[in-house]
Parts: C-alpha cells; sequence; structure tokens
C-alpha cells in the first residue's frame, strides 16, 4: 500500500482504480465508486487491484452504465455524510430529502433501457454485488409481470409455451384463486 | 475510456423502452434464460398470486417459484393460496401472518402443522373476532412451532398445554390479545410464559380466563409471570386473573393498565423500570413498593379526587428518588366522585418523610385537567417542590369545574422552586389546541 511518504500525485492516484471491461476498455473511477461493488471491494481489500480489476464478464456498454450509477449513488452517499455534521436537523432533514428525490429521478431516468439492456444491468449488478442496482433492477422487472396473465408475460419476454393443454389445465385448476 | 466519457454513453441512452415495451426484436427470451437466483430474486418483490401465476408460463417455470427460498405468507393471501404454498412449496417459510376467515378455521391446524415442519419463526395467527360468543379455538399443533421467535394470537382460545411440550426456546415476542384461557387456564397461561425463557417483549392486551366455577364466580388461582430476560411488559385487563409478577432484573418499559385490585402484586416485579405507565384507579392503596431505582418517565392514568387513588400515586411517587417526566392524564370515574379535598402536605405527612420529592422532576404535565380544586392543589405542590423543573404543562378541559382564564389567574399565584420553569396553559377540546404561554408571569 501507498507509504507515508508519498507525495500528492501517488496520493491521489492510489484512490483511483482502473476497470477493464470484457471488450478491453478501460475505465478510471474512484475507489469511492467503485466499492459500491462488493466485489471489486474486497479485491480492494485483498490488495489485487494494481494493473487495474478485469472484469471478463461486463461488455464497456454495460460497465459504462454501471458506472453511472455508482458514481451517483456515491456522491450521493458522501452528500449524506457530510451534511450530517454540518446542518442542523431540520435543515439536514430537508437536504435529505431533496437528495432522496434527486436519486429517486436519477434512478427512474436510470432504467429507460431496452430489455437486453435491463437484463445485462441485473446481470452485472449480480456480478459486481452492487445492491441497490440488484435491488433496482429486479424491481423493475417484477413490476413489469405485475397483476400480467401468463399470456401476457409470455409475449412480453418472448417466453415459448412448452406446456400441453392437460398441464395447462392443471395448471389453471390449482392456481384459480390467483386469477380470480 | 475516462469517466467523462462513461456519462457521454449514458447522455446516448436509448429512452424507448419504458414499460411495458414490445418484446425484444430478437426473440430472445432473456428473463428465462437469466441464472435461476436472479429470477428468484424477482420473484421476492412479488405477490403470492403473481409469483404462483409463473407457473403457466412454460415447463421449466412450473415448479419453480415452489423452490425459491424466502417466500412470506402474508394477510391478504386468500386461504387456497395458502394451501398450495403450503402443500408445494419445498422450503422453510420463515414469516406468515394468517388471518383466518370464518370458514377456513378447520384448515388451521393443518395449516400450523405445515408451517411448523416448514420451520417457522415469526408467525402471527388472527381468527375473526365477529364470530359469535366463543372465540374459535387455536388448534394445540401452534405448540410443536419450536423454532418461533415472535408469535401473535388474536381472537382465539388457547387449548391446555399438551404433556410433552418442551416450551417456546427462542420466543423473543409474545403477543396475546383478546385470547381466553379456559379450563385450568391460569396454569396454561402460567407455563406458556415460563416455558419461553427468552422472551423480550411480552404483550397481552383483554385477555381471559374461563371461570371454572358452575355458579360463574371468578375465584382465580394465584399464578406468577417469570421471564427472566423480559425487556418490555404491557398489560391491559378489565379484571385481575390472580396474576403477579417475579421480579424481572432486566425490564426497561412497562405499560400496565389493569383495572383490578391487582397492581400490589404487579409492581413490585417491575423495581427496575425506566419508563412506566400505569393506571391507578382502583381503591387498594400501594402501600409496599419497591424503590424505582431506574425510573426516569411516568406516565400515569388517574383520578385526583379519590384519596386512595391520590396515596397511591404518592407512594409510586415517593419511591422514583431519579425521576424526570411525570404525565398524569385523568381518567373520568362514572361512580359517584369522591369530592372530598385531598390536602396533599397533610397526604404526605401521613406517608412519612418525602424531603427529595421531585428533585430531579424536569417536565410535568397534566392532561384533561378540569381545573378542580384538589388538582390545582397538586400543582401548586408540585410547583412549590420540584426545584429544577423546566416546564409544566396544563391541559385543561372546556367542560371542566373551572375555566380557562380562572386557572391561569390562580397558576399565576403558585411559588415555583424552580426559577426557570416556563407554565403553559393550554385547552383540551379532544384534541390540543389553543396555547396560552405565561412567560409573562412574575
Amino acid at each position: 500500500m501507498a507509504s507515508a511518504g508519498s507525495g500528492d500525485e501517488k496520493a491521489a492516484a492510489a484512490a483511483m482504480i482502473t476497470l477493464i471491461s470484457s471488450d478491453n476498455e478501460k475505465f478510471e473511477v474512484t475507489e469511492a465508486t467503485a466499492t459500491l461493488s462488493q466485489t471489486i471491494r474486497h479485491m480492494i481489500e485483498d490488495g489485487c487491484t494494481d494493473g487495474g480489476v478485469p472484469l471478463p464478464n461486463v461488455t464497456s456498454k454495460i460497465l459504462a452504465r454501471v458506472i453511472e450509477y455508482c458514481k451517483k449513488h456515491a456522491t450521493a452517499a458522501a452528500g449524506e455524510e457530510g451534511s450530517s455534521s454540518s446542518f442542523s436537523d431540520a435543515a439536514f432533514l430537508e437536504v435529505d430529502r431533496a437528495f432522496l428525490e434527486e436519486l429517486e429521478e436519477f434512478d427512474d431516468a436510470f432504467l429507460e433501457v431496452d430489455r437486453a439492456t435491463l437484463f445485462d444491468l441485473i446481470l452485472a449488478a449480480n456480478y459486481l454485488d452492487i445492491k441497490g442496482l440488484l435491488n433496482l433492477t429486479c424491481q423493475k422487472v417484477a413490476d413489469s409481470v405485475k397483476g400480467k396473465t401468463p399470456e401476457q408475460i409470455r409475449e412480453m419476454y418472448n417466453i415459448v409455451n412448452d406446456l400441453t393443454p392437460e398441464e395447462e389445465a392443471e395448471i389453471r385448476r390449482e392456481t384459480q384463486w390467483a386469477f380470480e | 475510456m475516462l469517466p467523462s466519457q462513461a456519462q457521454g454513453v449514458s447522455s446516448k441512452r436509448p429512452r424507448t423502452a419504458s414499460s411495458p415495451s414490445p418484446a425484444t426484436p430478437d426473440g430472445t427470451d432473456h428473463l428465462s434464460s437469466l441464472p435461476v437466483e436472479m429470477i428468484e430474486e424477482i420473484l421476492r418483490r412479488l405477490p403470492l398470486d403473481d409469483i404462483v401465476r409463473t407457473s403457466g408460463l412454460a415447463k421449466p417455470w412450473r415448479y419453480l417459484w415452489a423452490e425459491c427460498p424466502g417466500l412470506k405468507l402474508i394477510a391478504e393471501d386468500p386461504p387456497a393460496a395458502v394451501d398450495l404454498v403450503l402443500t408445494r412449496y419445498a422450503c422453510n417459510v420463515s414469516r406468515a401472518h394468517l388471518e383466518v376467515p370464518q370458514e377456513s378455521l378447520g384448515k388451521t391446524d393443518g395449516w400450523i402443522r405445515a408451517l411448523a415442519a416448514k420451520g417457522i419463526r415469526c408467525l402471527a395467527v388472527c381468527f375473526n373476532p365477529e364470530v359469535a360468543f366463543r372465540l374459535p379455538p387455536l388448534p394445540a399443533s401452534l405448540f410443536s412451532c419450536g423454532e418461533l421467535t415472535s408469535l401473535l394470537l388474536k381472537h382465539c382460545d388457547i387449548p391446555a398445554l399438551p404433556p410433552g411440550f418442551d416450551g417456546f426456546p427462542g420466543l423473543l415476542e409474545l403477543e396475546l390479545e383478546d385470547v381466553n384461557f379456559g379450563e385450568d387456564g391460569e396454569r396454561t397461561f402460567e407455563a406458556l410464559i415460563t416455558k419461553s425463557p427468552s422472551l423480550t417483549c411480552l404483550s397481552i392486551l383483554s385477555p381471559s380466563i374461563s371461570s371454572d366455577d358452575a355458579e360463574g364466580n371468578y375465584n382465580y388461582r394465584q399464578w406468577t409471570i417469570r421471564a427472566p430476560n423480559l425487556k418490555i411488559l404491557r398489560m391491559s385487563a378489565w379484571q385481575d386473573y390472580g396474576w403477579s409478577v417475579d421480579d424481572l432484573p432486566l425490564i426497561e418499559e412497562a405499560c400496565v393498565h389493569l383495572e383490578g385490585p391487582e397492581l400490589p402484586r404487579i409492581l413490585p416485579g417491575l423495581a427496575r423500570v425506566c419508563n412506566l405507565s400505569v393506571e391507578i384507579t382502583d381503591d387498594s392503596i400501594l402501600r409496599w413498593l419497591p424503590y424505582f431505582i431506574n425510573l426516569k418517565c411516568l406516565s400515569l392514568y388517574t383520578l385526583l379526587t379519590n384519596s386512595s387513588t391520590v396515596l397511591s400515586m404518592f407512594c409510586i411517587l415517593r419511591n422514583a428518588p431519579i425521576l424526570e417526566d411525570l404525565h398524569i392524564t385523568l381518567v373520568l370515574e362514572n361512580e359517584v366522585e369522591e369530592t372530598i379535598e385531598v390536602n396533599m402536605e397533610l397526604v404526605l405527612n401521613a406517608l412519612g418523610p418525602a424531603g427529595r420529592l421531585f428533585s430531579r422532576l424536569k417536565y410535568f404535565c397534566l392532561y384533561e385537567s378540569t381545573g378542580h380544586r384538589n388538582e390545582m392543589q397538586f400543582i401548586e405542590f408540585l410547583m412549590s417542590k420540584a426545584t429544577v423543573v423546566q416546564q409544566i404543562e396544563i391541559y385543561v378541559r372546556d367542560d371542566g369545574s373551572n375555566s380557562l382564564p380562572v386557572v391561569f389567574d390562580e397558576l399565576c399565584q403558585y411559588k415555583k422552586a424552580s426559577p426557570q420553569a416556563e407554565v403553559i396553559l393550554n385547552r383540551y377540546v379532544g384534541c390540543y389546541i389553543d396555547q396560552i404561554d405565561d412567560d409573562e408571569e412574575p
């Protein structure tokens, strides 16, 4: 790790992490942003981030989006920490609310992606172990099937129905209450 | 790529796909291709009917939900859903909240057996309160749920404990609301609590114990609440069921609203309580009380027009050396009011030395004051004793014996032992309005 005598330049460099996507693009991010990912946090703790962190399961397109998410949420987390000491309770609550609203708007806009990207984001969030992003994306999919019939869900997600008519009838019988 | 470029990508993101969006053009089944753990993440975010409907999507989906850990049964789920989940679901159910409708009474036993087999930890079983005169019976299978940590039972008749009952060793929270203990109910009640030695929170609201006397006379055997780890105790009941409370070494908070004469058997166990709410309306005087060595906040529901309750109140106050907050809510008594005037000094002299009374009191509040002579005398007495009190708040009823201006004038006459005490007078009209601050008072 950085020695005590290291200069400003070196200290700043130490706080940056290079992430390498599956298609070999390099992304330089702050440690605060990167450690929203538990996977990367563990790598940093184990000291194996020199020369960049290869992420063979994440394309540059998806990694760019993931970084965008982490940056926003890392700033929000830092902002909350900072404000708690410098504002009175009432002011802090005000700031807190504004932060949350802004974050919510960001999340909503962030989710406006095509299905393929959404599912890639779920996989990336899972692989990188980013709780907030996983929650956000899974909730988006859950909301999309809520209240839908199997037919509607199949159509929405290109699911091929391979159930026999007998099986379908049996399932209907078993889950009749769920259709009422 | 630099971070700024990463943001560049985001500004070009497609804005077409807000739901519901058309299927991906390439026809890929993204949802089914997700790893199972991700599908389970999604399922856990859905209500039970949506979850179960996924069995009709395709073959691989048919029993996928049934292997998904972490599903909960909640009150809104219809009985048929509970049936299906309990027969098909392969995983443990850690949480279930069952509202049992009248027509499903016969299924309750099966449900509870199935939940016991699935390692249920947090369970609520609430029966329908509007079902006639008799409370529906709770199946004895409940006592086989050995892994419970939290249990709520509502509107039911609790059976005798089965002979081999090992207790609920891990039970931390027990809440009983409108439950009846049948024959030999005192023993069942006592054993249920004693055999749950980890209990930290116990709520007993409007319980009953069937009378075993043919003539309907209530002659309850004496029994004891023993809970060495209890931190929070809530009891409210219409009559004395013969209970007493053993010493509770860890008790922090107690709310004891009992209308019977049992307080002298309950309060001694609460000597270490920090926060106590208690109703004193019974005539039995609380002569033998412990020192409440930790008591900082006391809420009393009582009347100041009855010499017994006033005496009892002073018995508690005298034994609360570090009391900081005192709230008194006056309750209306339907019976003929004993409008005797209680001379506070005389009462205290009768009780013995009370030099340190109110010595740490910071806040006093009197709710639903009628401006009655006794109330005014109590306030005057408190103001003359409490040397460090910071705020005194009085809520005066509109229909009281003295109007707000009269009370105000009188308050201004009282000597304040604490120079910084602020006295606030409010009108009480069901809700609190109209604040008059007497800061200018000399």
